[in-house]
């Protein structure tokens, strides 16, 4: 009793400071974390499209030479039976690289990275890398036109090109998604009911 | 698209520089040519530059037409740099040359009132095996647009 005289309530609060002084929360950190959250959202929904879209795009037609499609194991005798010879039809320069055998299609992949440090927090990465390399390592020749080849077969490039609004809006989308569940309860602190304003009957 | 690629030749010629770099001859045979490189060029030339279209979106607003356009430029040339391994023009010197020519440069092209080169990746110097040669890209962006008549 005789403390709470001296201005202190239960706990030890100081009762006469709350009254006077309105509490302010900072809620930065946690409105950054959400903002982080949807544009890895976004990002990887605009990432798992782009891969998508390649991977479509190589069933464009063909106008190049026709060739024996190559199958795993000795290529059968021509017309025997169920092991009659297969052909497909090349691509010519300029025009996305035929699929003989799939494995450049199959080894099209994407993973997106969070918390880089330097100005690309988040970063994803679409086209054949780390183990894929193996399968299908002629996939960089035939983007860039090196060796023998007469032009670039590019099927990564155009792709972004052409999508490129596309992503945006998907990307603005995954926020937005991400941000109306998370951010509601992150700016829940700033609500009237939820702030520290203490009313504290005269004694 | 086909008087961007003018364009660019235009602003390719127009650089002593660059055509130094190519080894300009003539307009028949000027170093820089436009989808492949002739039979017989890369037999005869040390080093030429070869531009391919990579994509082209077209666009429209009330008042003009886009053209978003990637564009490949593939440098070759059997040396690697200015120090070393014989004459000739290095893939180093072409870059450079190339660079200089195109950077941020506004295209002039009839009809189009604005066509802005902006350059993009760049892959190599790295030696090409099958060519037997240097290999060097960089990929230039262009935004042209042409105000409906």
């Amino acid at each position: 009793m005789a403390r709470a005289k001296r201005g202190f309530g239960f706990g030890g609060r100081k009762l006469s400071k709350a009254k006077t002084t309105p509490g302010l929360h900072w809620y930065g950190h946690k409105v950054s974390t959400a903002f982080q959250n949807g544009m890895f959202v976004g990002i990887d929904g605009a990432a798992r499209y782009l891969r998508d879209y390649i991977k479509r795009s190589f069933s464009t037609p063909k106008t190049g030479k026709w060739y024996v499609k190559p199958i795993s194991g000795k290529q059968p005798k021509p017309g025997k039976g169920k092991g009659k010879r297969q052909y497909y039809q090349a691509s010519k320069a300029g025009e996305t690289p035929a699929v003989p055998t799939g494995d450049l299609r199959g080894s099209i992949r994407k993973k997106v990275f969070k918390g880089i440090p330097g100005p690309y927090n988040i970063t994803a990465w679409i086209g054949i890398f780390g183990d894929a390399t193996a399968t299908a390592p002629y996939g960089r020749t035939l983007e860039l036109g090196r060796g023998r080849l007469k032009g670039p077969h590019p099927f990564l490039r155009p792709a972004l090109v052409i999508n490129l609004a596309v992503l945006k809006k998907i990307i603005v989308q995954g926020m937005k998604g991400r941000q109306i569940a998370t951010m509601a309860g992150t700016l829940g602190g700033f609500e009237e009911s939820k702030t520290t304003y203490v009313k504290v009957k005269a004694p | 698209m086909k008087e961007v690629i003018d364009g660019i030749v235009t602003a390719l010629t127009a650089n002593a520089a660059f055509k130094t770099a190519v080894s300009y001859v003539d307009a028949d045979d000027p170093g820089f040519y436009f989808g492949r490189a002739p039979d017989g060029v890369i037999a005869n030339r040390s080093e030429y530059v070869v531009i391919h279209l990579i994509a082209n979106m077209h666009g429209e607003t009330f008042a003009d037409y886009l053209e978003d356009m990637l564009i490949q430029f593939t440098m070759r040339s059997n040396r690697s740099s200015t120090t070393g391994d014989g004459g000739g023009v290095s893939i180093e010197d072409l870059r450079i040359a190339l660079w200089n020519a195109l950077d941020e440069v506004t295209l002039t092209i009839d009809g189009y009132s604005q066509a802005l080169m902006l350059r993009q990746n760049t892959v190599g110097p790295e030696w090409d095996d099958d060519a037997n040669l240097w290999f060097l890209s960089t990929d230039y962006r262009i935004i042209a647009t042409k105000t409906h008549s």
